[in-house]
């Protein structure tokens, strides 16, 4: 995992814990001891620059919270954020504006994302003047640079545009140009096509595996999407209650995979071929409750292959090939 | 709003002059009120608005007599309790006023206590709201424990005390009204602060470096504008209502003549059953005015319901 010295980002043991919210009585009383939703419940990965990295995994299972705990919209409960080799987990103020002038995100919602009430121009315009790069004049260069590069065209005839005028492939594309107007040299995608039409989800992605090949960017795809991580991302984690249980090479991770649970979500993709015959396994039971996470290995009440011990001891994540790692007690 | 043009920033650049593809930000302003023209009430809650305007920029050109003049008949008497007639077109008071003349100047009392109070209560309301509501924490515990505070405090009482300490003038009844009624607005647009902060565009703002105050006046603000405008008309009616709650009680300006003086006045004078001509038009007026700003409100309460909105959101 830190075996290249271009690791542009890293997190090691990252934490969000949320407390939970006591009666005033028993708070005086300090009759319950404060309970947490262990959303992200140690987490570490590092992601190279030009990388594409996917965190897939279940609705609730922490993904969405890794991505915001990242670039410190969330503050984390615990562990290190690294960026260029510098931790950044405390930064505030000037030292904060400096990661942010370097890191960006784009969320799953095009039709959230962008300030209704702002045109094409002030909303791309917006990280350049916040972080005050470049003067004036070289604003409306590389905002019209930036919008040609999201393959909005031709760039000029959307300046003054505002959202709403906009579809929402477009409005994705906006995204994408404002997130990549400072040229970032790390990026999150929050499940950046989920909400758009499978025409234009291609689209969207060869942009995403474009720019991460020619600015050098990293980027964090989190999707619940198996076909587009195999589709763009270069190494794959699964996530599980708040915990990464499976990360490799993304055809391994998707061929091969050595976690009971990463093989049920894989298992779950709809075949297209309907002659191909193949087993239905249906997943039962629900993502386990945060407060009170299961003893042991978290997956453990829904896993086809329990045993004994993993109700009782909690599997780290062991190098079980080269380069693929998984937290299973079966390896 | 329109703090930069970038048309006129840019233009020198050398690219191709930008032209405005959809209306600009200036227009937006003129979109909500074309929003109220397309309201019948709106519309004409908007011309009465315009009408009481005018006669309290022009109302000293307007009135025949002064207000405070004493009138006389022809064979040299007081003009008292005089009828309307041609000469006295709402008749005079006991005193011998032209009830036409102070009816008139009223307004003006009526249209800078309106919309200076509604300015002040909405502004302090509105920031309230704004930094209450994206903060969170201990600030929001704060200022709303403040709203809680004005919320207990009883109006009559507290103006009461507060004219009988700083003394009876219009400022102080425009102090009186911005200092309690300020909450209703900082709630109503904390909720909806609170909603919006958690939009996607505004953790997007802060991932780009944006400020508090950034966030909070570029983002937030415009977008709960529409509520602004229509808190802005609503406090308008309830400072002139006020105002006349006030004066009828006796605690008006003396020196600036309103409706609410002038029913004390006839109140005082026992002319309530015996001169109506003296009672009607401040009472109409209060009562047209409160009416017209109610409903522009509404005009603008319309503009900002998701169901009816064109664009936005």
């Amino acid at each position: 995992m830190n075996d290249s010295n271009s690791i542009v980002f890293a997190v090691k043991d990252l934490q969000k814990w949320y407390p939970l919210q006591q009666g005033f009585i028993d708070a005086l009383l300090k009759r319950e001891k404060q309970q947490f939703v262990r959303a992200v419940d140690g987490v570490s990965f590092s992601i190279r620059a030009g990388e594409i990295i996917g965190i897939v995994g279940e609705s609730g299972s922490g993904k969405t919270t890794v991505g915001m705990t990242a670039l410190r919209l969330y503050e984390p409960t615990g562990g290190t954020i690294t960026f260029m080799g510098e931790d950044i987990t405390t930064h505030s103020g000037d030292r904060l504006q400096n990661f942010r002038r370097q890191a960006q995100i784009i969320f799953q919602n095009p039709y959230e994302s962008l300030n209704p009430r702002s045109t094409v121009f002030e909303s791309v315009v917006e990280p350049l003047r916040l972080n005050k790069i470049g003067t004036k004049d070289e604003h409306l260069e590389r905002v019209l640079q930036a919008l040609e590069r999201a393959e909005i065209s031709p760039p000029e005839n959307f300046l003054d545009r505002y959202p709403h005028e906009l579809s929402g492939g477009q409005r994705q594309r906006l995204a994408i140009a404002r997130a990549i107007v400072i040229e970032p040299k790390f990026l999150v995608a929050d499940e950046p096509v989920s909400m758009l039409d499978v025409s234009i989800r291609a689209g969207i992605l060869n942009l995403l595996k474009q720019l991460s090949q020619t600015l050098e960017t990293a980027i964090l795809y989190v999707s619940h999407d198996l076909s587009t991580v195999r589709y763009i991302c270069d190494r794959t984690m699964t996530m599980y209650a708040g915990k990464l249980i499976e990360l490799g090479d993304t055809n391994t991770v998707i061929d091969e995979p050595f976690h009971p649970y990463t093989q049920l979500l894989i298992k779950a993709i709809p075949e297209v071929d309907p002659d191909v015959k193949r087993e239905r396994v249906l997943l039962e039971g629900e993502v386990p409750n945060l407060v009170n996470p299961p003893t042991g290995c978290r997956f453990h009440p829904r896993c086809p292959f329990v045993m004994d011990r993993c109700r009782v001891e909690e599997p780290s994540l062991q190098e079980v090939k080269p380069k693929h790692w998984a937290a299973c007690h079966l390896y | 709003m329109n703090t930069t043009n970038p048309e006129g920033n840019y233009g020198e650049a050398g690219r191709p002059a930008r032209k405005g593809v959809h209306a600009s930000r200036r227009s937006w302003l003129v979109m909500q009120f074309r929003e109220i023209l397309r309201d019948g009430p709106g519309t004409i809650g908007l011309i009465i608005l315009l009408v009481f305007f005018f006669i309290a920029a022009f109302g000293d050109s307007l009135t025949p007599y002064g207000p405070n003049d004493l009138q006389y008949l022809e064979d040299g008497s007081l003009a008292r309790g005089e009828p309307p007639s041609a000469r006295y077109w709402f008749g005079t008071t006991t005193a011998g006023r032209d009830v036409f003349s102070q009816t008139l100047s009223g307004a003006r009392v009526a249209v800078v206590v309106g919309f200076l109070s509604a300015i002040v209560t909405v502004f302090i309301g509105s920031n309230v709201a704004l930094w209450a509501g994206y903060s969170g924490g201990k600030l929001d515990e704060f200022l709303m424990g403040l709203v809680d505070i004005t919320y207990g405090i009883p109006f009559l009482p507290f103006a009461i005390v507060l004219v009988s300490l700083l003394g009876t003038s219009i400022w102080n009844v425009i102090l009186i009204i911005s200092l309690l009624f300020w909450r209703s607005t900082a709630r109503v647009i904390r909720a909806q602060v609170l909603s919006l902060k958690q939009r996607p565009f505004i953790w997007s703002a802060r991932a780009a470096g944006a400020k508090p105050a950034y966030i909070i006046y570029r983002h937030i603000l415009p977008n709960v504008l529409p509520l602004i405008l229509l808190y802005t008309a609503l406090a308008v009616s309830t400072g002139v209502l006020t105002e006349a709650g006030l004066s009828f009680l006796g605690f008006g300006d003396p020196r600036f003549p309103s409706w609410g003086t002038m029913l004390n006045d006839a109140f005082r004078a026992g002319a309530a059953r015996r001169a109506w001509w003296w009672i009607v038009p401040p009472g109409a007026c209060i009562a047209l005015f409160v009416t017209a700003s109610y409903m522009v409100g509404r005009a603008f309460e319309a503009s900002t319901d998701p169901r009816l909105r064109e664009y936005g959101g």
